[in-house]
């Protein structure tokens, strides 16, 4: 599988190629262009990466083992979510939203665990936004590319809709020796909407660490009493409204 | 300025055609509810999707196609089977529906489980009783194929088959399947005329039925209890499945009447073999629950010759120009 190009080059470097010396006007525009490709050229890239919050730990790229409060032990085989609609925002005043933004993030594939916004210079910022989830346009849109694509695995083929969520494994406790688990959390319909946002403060500039804090939600998720959530309806709402809470900035 | 609007409505019609030649919106239809920007047609893609229609890789075993539950000459239903069946002799629970002015759709499925053209073939593909496969397996099927490298090259300028050309492609060729030339057409268009039996079946079908079978397209494409007794084998709740809300219990998406003659059996678990059954249902046959549609509440009425006179008028909706369609049927020249 191809992975999506990360880059996002902008446009009018293309023209410049094309359209090199040919008249006085053209010049002008060109140097214009030349210009606006340069102050292009020195955007900031903000690198956002998604990791674990500490006493998880990812080994092997598949397999990760949480210990959490209650001494259960979680063993994920499959991790994944969206994270859409990435905005960064300063005092609360929006200063970046990131175009045609869909990321899916694979705790199997450590390519996946970071993206790179592109904004321009000296844009200050203190807050990430962010959504767990695809909206219900997408939803209802019809088929889509790259991470979006139904190959990825997060699209439910019996009723339309993307698997805004998916965790996999087994939980052992002090009385028990294994206990699968699946949630696959969706849903865009009204009254069982899934789609979560998460607004973090940042302090770095460059690098945003976002951890995801496995051990939490797991505990959550069992004390739901659910070991299987895989259609939309109100137990996946409900453990979805758990997720905003389960991320965090970890500071530099 | 009247005609200023008319001179304008003209170029923007003309644009419209030339933009999707492939597809043309019938004289007097609604504009589809597809949206043709999101995937404009063109002529290698249309070919690549009826490539893949006809194509029994599709399936586990590599012997279901799309077109064993949905063949040409019947309006692209599956005909003789109440209920269609797939990989390894497995029977589904419901009868497959015709495929015929998909464009117009607002949902797919019997119980709209579907909601957007693209995404329905992922539902047969994916049912253990119909194809049994599953999107990456076709997607990696179709990459080892030097044949469908070349064709999704030709469509895309892009040789790898990912799941969105796929679907797409699919989609193309399933736009194509516009029904728009049966006799009831041509007599709307002048050409021809209604017989007088033709013209009172016509006439007791705008009285009884044309509410949820609405002209053009013959369906509003809404979800109605239309009083079948449940089968207790089947136990298909149909709608509220997907919704889980009990006011959709016993609710099916209300199909098109268009080449009705050909889509034999009838209704989604196919009890009803003959449109008289059909007709006998509807006038003596009504289940009453909570959930029937208000419009069978207060019951229909039709003597015998009625019956005739309307199933008459329903064979006007045969569109055999449709169902003989050359470039619907299995491409041989490729």
């Amino acid at each position: 599988m191809r992975q999506p190009d990360p880059i996002i080059r902008p446009k009018t470097v293309i023209l410049h190629a094309n359209n090199k010396g040919r008249s006085a006007g053209v010049f002008r525009v060109l140097t214009f262009l030349i210009f606006f490709s340069s102050s292009c050229f020195g955007t900031t890239p903000v690198t956002v990466t998604f990791g674990l919050t500490t006493g998880s730990d990812l080994t092997g790229g598949t397999i990760t083992h949480f210990r959490s409060r209650n001494s259960n032990e979680f063993s994920v085989e499959t991790l994944k979510f969206y994270v859409s609609g990435v905005r960064l925002l300063n005092n609360g005043k929006l200063v970046y939203d990131e175009p045609d933004s869909y990321h899916l993030i694979d705790y199997s594939d450590h390519r996946s665990l970071s993206f790179t916004l592109v904004l321009p210079e000296d844009i200050p910022f203190t807050q990430i936004a962010f959504s767990i989830g695809i909206d219900s346009l997408t939803n209802s849109s019809g088929a889509r590319g790259g991470d979006l694509d139904p190959t990825k695995g997060m699209y439910w083929t019996w009723q339309s809709g993307y698997i805004n969520f998916k965790a996999e494994g087994s939980y052992t406790t002090d009385t028990t020796v294994s206990n699968p688990f699946q949630y696959h959390l969706g849903g865009y319909q009204s009254p069982f909407i899934t789609l979560q946002h998460v607004s973090l403060q940042v302090k770095s500039k460059n690098n945003i660490y976002v951890q995801f804090d496995a051990g939490r939600f797991l505990e959550k998720a069992i004390e739901s009493g659910q070991q299987k959530i895989m259609s939309p309806g109100e137990p996946a709402m409900l453990l979805s409204e758990q997720l905003p809470g389960c991320f965090k900035i970890k500071l530099p | 300025m009247r005609k200023y609007y008319l001179l304008i409505g003209t170029v923007f019609c003309f644009s419209f055609i030339s933009r999707t030649n492939y597809f043309q919106v019938p004289e007097g239809w609604p504009q589809p509810v597809y949206d043709f920007s999101k995937n404009p047609l063109s002529p290698d893609k249309i070919a690549l999707g009826r490539e893949l229609f006809y194509e029994p890789i599709l399936s586990k075993n590599n012997i279901v196609s799309c077109e064993s539950c949905h063949s040409p000459f019947s309006s692209f239903t599956h005909i003789d089977h109440a209920l269609s069946h797939g990989v390894f002799d497995s029977i589904g629970t419901r009868n497959s529906p015709a495929l015929v002015n998909l464009a117009w759709e607002r949902s797919f499925m019997w119980d709209g489980a579907i909601n957007h053209l693209d995404m329905q073939p992922l539902a047969p593909i994916t049912h253990p009783a119909e194809m049994g496969s599953t999107i990456n397996e076709v997607v990696n099927k179709l990459n080892a194929s030097p044949k469908y490298r070349k064709l999704f090259y030709a469509a895309y300028g892009d040789s790898l088959v990912t799941g969105e050309h796929f679907l797409k492609a699919v989609s193309q060729f399933m736009l194509t399947l516009v029904s728009a030339n049966a006799k009831y057409d041509k007599v709307m268009r002048n050409e021809l005329a209604f017989t007088a039996q033709e013209a009172k079946g016509y006439a007791l079908f705008q009285k009884n039925c044309s509410s949820c079978h609405t002209e053009p397209l013959f369906t509003n494409g809404n979800f109605e209890n239309n009083g079948l007794p449940a089968d207790t084998n089947l136990n298909d709740t149909g709608r509220m499945k997907i919704t889980g809300n009990p006011s959709d219990a016993m609710k099916f998406k209300v199909p098109t009447l268009r080449n009705i003659e050909f889509t034999y059996p009838y209704m989604h678990d196919g009890r009803f073999k003959k449109l008289a059954e059909v007709l006998n249902h509807y006038t003596g046959g009504i289940h009453d629950s909570p959930t029937l549609s208000p419009q069978l509440k207060k019951g229909i009425s039709l003597t015998s010759n009625e019956k005739v006179d309307l199933i008459s008028f329903l064979l006007t909706l045969s569109d055999t120009e449709f169902v003989f369609n050359p470039n619907h049927q299995y491409p041989r020249e490729l």
